[in-house]
């Protein structure tokens, strides 16, 4: 018997989504730490080392991507492909305010300097929150 | 679009989701098809169609 409300619920391939996001932002975060930990102790690599350590947070970036690409593949409701679609387009909406404001922030007053890797988390976020709040708004 | 989803269930006495099982689809899209949120696909419509055995333009209309 399920506990979670019934907007909660998930599609199966909606739960293999969760299950393939969940380790790749794991790894994002495991990675993230694990260079800032390498590099405050020290570990300063040079040449082409170097840049394959510091693009390695991307590539757990870039799986959670792939998961994305690889839900609406298996997703076989359309609906619910509709409303994750929906929440991308409201995701990159969001990301493009948020750096576009911060930008011109940045130019005339002292705000801090903005991070460009602040922005696939913040879009997921955005996305996230917009997903669930339209599946909450369609239950 | 307006459509007589709700009707036609109504009249076989199913629930959304008794519907839902039969086209194999989530609660949701047909809360959202009957509701007009949410227009289906030709494939889903022509699904629609044949469950009901009638056509598509005997269920969907654009017309108010």
């Amino acid at each position: 018997m399920r506990c979670s409300p019934q907007w909660l619920q998930k599609t199966p391939s909606a739960r293999r989504y969760a299950f393939r996001l969940s380790w790749a932002m794991f790894a994002y975060v495991l990675l993230s730490l694990g260079l800032a930990y390498l590099s405050l102790h020290g570990f300063h690599p040079k040449g082409l080392v170097a840049y394959l350590f510091a693009v390695l947070p991307a590539i757990a970036i870039i799986a959670t991507l792939v998961s994305g690409g690889m839900y609406l593949g298996e997703e076989t409701d359309e609906f619910q492909r509709h409303l994750f679609v929906q929440s991308i387009l409201w995701g990159v909406g969001g990301i493009m305010v948020l750096t576009s404001v911060w930008g011109w922030l940045q130019i005339y007053t002292h705000i801090t300097h903005y991070f460009t890797i602040w922005t696939f988390p913040f879009f997921l976020v955005f996305q996230s929150v917009t997903w669930q709040t339209l599946r909450w708004r369609n239950r | 679009m307006m459509n007589r989803l709700r009707v036609l269930r109504a009249e076989r006495e199913w629930s959304q989701a008794d519907l839902a099982d039969r086209l194999e689809v989530s609660r949701q899209s047909v809360n959202a098809i009957e509701t007009g949120k949410y227009d289906p696909s030709l494939p889903l419509a022509f699904r629609i169609a044949r469950l009901f055995e009638t056509s598509i333009e005997a269920i969907f209309t654009d017309e108010m």
